[in-house]
């Protein structure tokens, strides 16, 4: 008999009740069982606890990060929608006027939908100080105060860094300006290479081509959307919904 | 307006000379990524601040550099990404020594004996670092809790029946090469 596939799969849970019974029956005489039984305990106990021994170099990581964390708690400052955001986005405007158009028409467009699903992202994003982190947290003021020019600029100097962060947000300045064609380039070249912002990019992405009227793609990327059950996942499926209707 | 600072090699050089200085800027870098999947997916900053150190440990670790194919502060994410969401897998699953406390002496009078466990652990650890790198995956999995589906699935493994062999096998190499070490004979009488 081999005792110990029969021990291992005691301690998976894979042994049938019998099999089981048998074996516990077992353990109560056979010293050699029981000592076999806790040495695969111990084993696995020791493998699942075990972790590299870096521990001087965890420590100082554990140092800088919380170093890091310090210096983001104390120099943050909580983002607000500003009033550029909530008032006279240049978009909202002109697509206001095509959705008021628009509601003698029984059809819902995709100009529509943009209107009524569109908000600027980061409500809730933070501002950083730091020395090392100028750049970083001067695009970010740049793109939070609504300067989307210099926002653009400041971003783009920051692509050879992080290609993601700096295209999405490329992205989300242009759609502030109004320029969707020049958002969706932007969106669809950082589509390829997103990791972190896969789901906003493919969501803003998505209102793009509804922006745009290419209802083809942004059906693909709604539905791709509605089924991840990402947080815009409602969004996509009530869009989608009034597509159809 | 700005100027880039380091380059992708400047990095990655960073993480093996252990500079604190371009480690706090790589943690900079890529920190809104991080703690914005982490914490969209269960986690809190605390989680991502984790995350984004146990990054840095894989990075280090790993015996030969990386040649990158693509920016570094992309690698990294993608590491932090896969991390976290072993980090999610491995919440859901509990550690296979945990069970069965009903039948078998509790494992933690036993660890109270620190001395002779310390001992025993050194040992069985000597042998787990010898055995071949997937067998050490395969138990590291078993040993947190994953069933044999789930180690299919994470190891990439052609089947279960496949999985269900290469643990047993692994496991049966293990313990004998523990039991060969006259150590354990002396040490196994703490047991």
């Amino acid at each position: 008999m081999d005792y110990d596939k029969k021990i291992l799969q005691l301690f998976t849970n894979e042994l049938d009740p019998l099999h089981r019974a048998e074996l516990k029956a077992e353990l109560v005489n056979n010293e050699g069982l029981k000592e076999d039984v806790k040495l695969q305990q111990e084993v696995l106990y020791t493998i699942a606890n075990h972790e590299e021994d870096y521990s001087d170099f965890r420590k100082q990581l554990k140092d800088i990060g919380n170093e890091f964390i310090t210096e983001e708690d104390s120099k943050k400052s909580s983002f607000k929608i500003n009033y550029w955001l909530a008032a006279a986005s240049v978009v909202v405007v002109i697509g206001l006027g095509s959705y008021l158009g628009l509601l003698r028409d029984a059809n819902y467009t995709g100009n529509q939908a943009f209107v009524e699903y569109y908000s600027p992202y980061g409500a809730d994003l933070t501002v950083r100080g730091g020395e090392q982190s100028g750049s970083f947290n001067m695009a970010f003021e740049l793109y939070h105060s609504g300067d989307m020019n210099n926002a653009i600029e400041a971003f783009n100097e920051l692509r050879e860094e992080n290609e993601e962060l700096a295209g999405f947000f490329t992205g989300l300045c242009y759609l502030e300006l109004g320029e969707i064609k020049e958002a969706k380039n932007e969106l669809e070249a950082t589509r390829n290479i997103a990791i972190f912002y896969e789901e906003q990019v493919k969501w803003y992405l998505a209102l793009c081509h509804l922006k745009l009227e290419e209802y083809k793609d942004a059906e693909l990327l709604l539905t791709q959307i509605m089924t991840s059950n990402n947080k815009y996942a409602k969004e996509a499926k009530d869009i989608l919904a009034k597509l159809d209707s | 307006m700005f100027k880039r600072k380091y380059t992708d090699s400047e990095l990655l050089d960073a993480v093996y000379s252990r500079d604190s200085k371009l480690i706090k800027y790589i943690m900079q870098l890529v920190w809104e990524q991080v703690s914005n999947i982490v914490m969209e997916n269960s986690g809190t900053k605390e989680d991502a601040m984790q995350v984004m150190q146990e990054a840095f440990i894989a990075i280090y670790s790993k015996k030969e550099k990386p040649i990158l194919v693509s920016k570094f502060s992309t690698y990294f994410i993608a590491i932090c990404k896969n991390l976290w969401h072993f980090e999610l897998r491995k919440r859901k699953v509990t550690p296979v020594y945990q069970m069965l406390t009903d039948e078998i002496p509790e494992l933690e009078s036993e660890i109270h004996e620190k001395e002779l466990f310390e001992k025993r652990r050194r040992l069985y650890l000597k042998y787990f670092n010898k055995i071949q790198k997937v067998c050490q995956d395969v138990l590291r999995l078993v040993a947190i809790g994953f069933t044999n589906e789930h180690i299919t699935t994470e190891l990439a493994f052609s089947s279960v029946a496949y999985t269900k062999n290469r643990k047993s096998m692994c496991n049966k190499k293990l313990l004998e090469m523990i039991k060969a070490d006259p150590e354990y004979k002396e040490l196994k009488y703490g047991l």
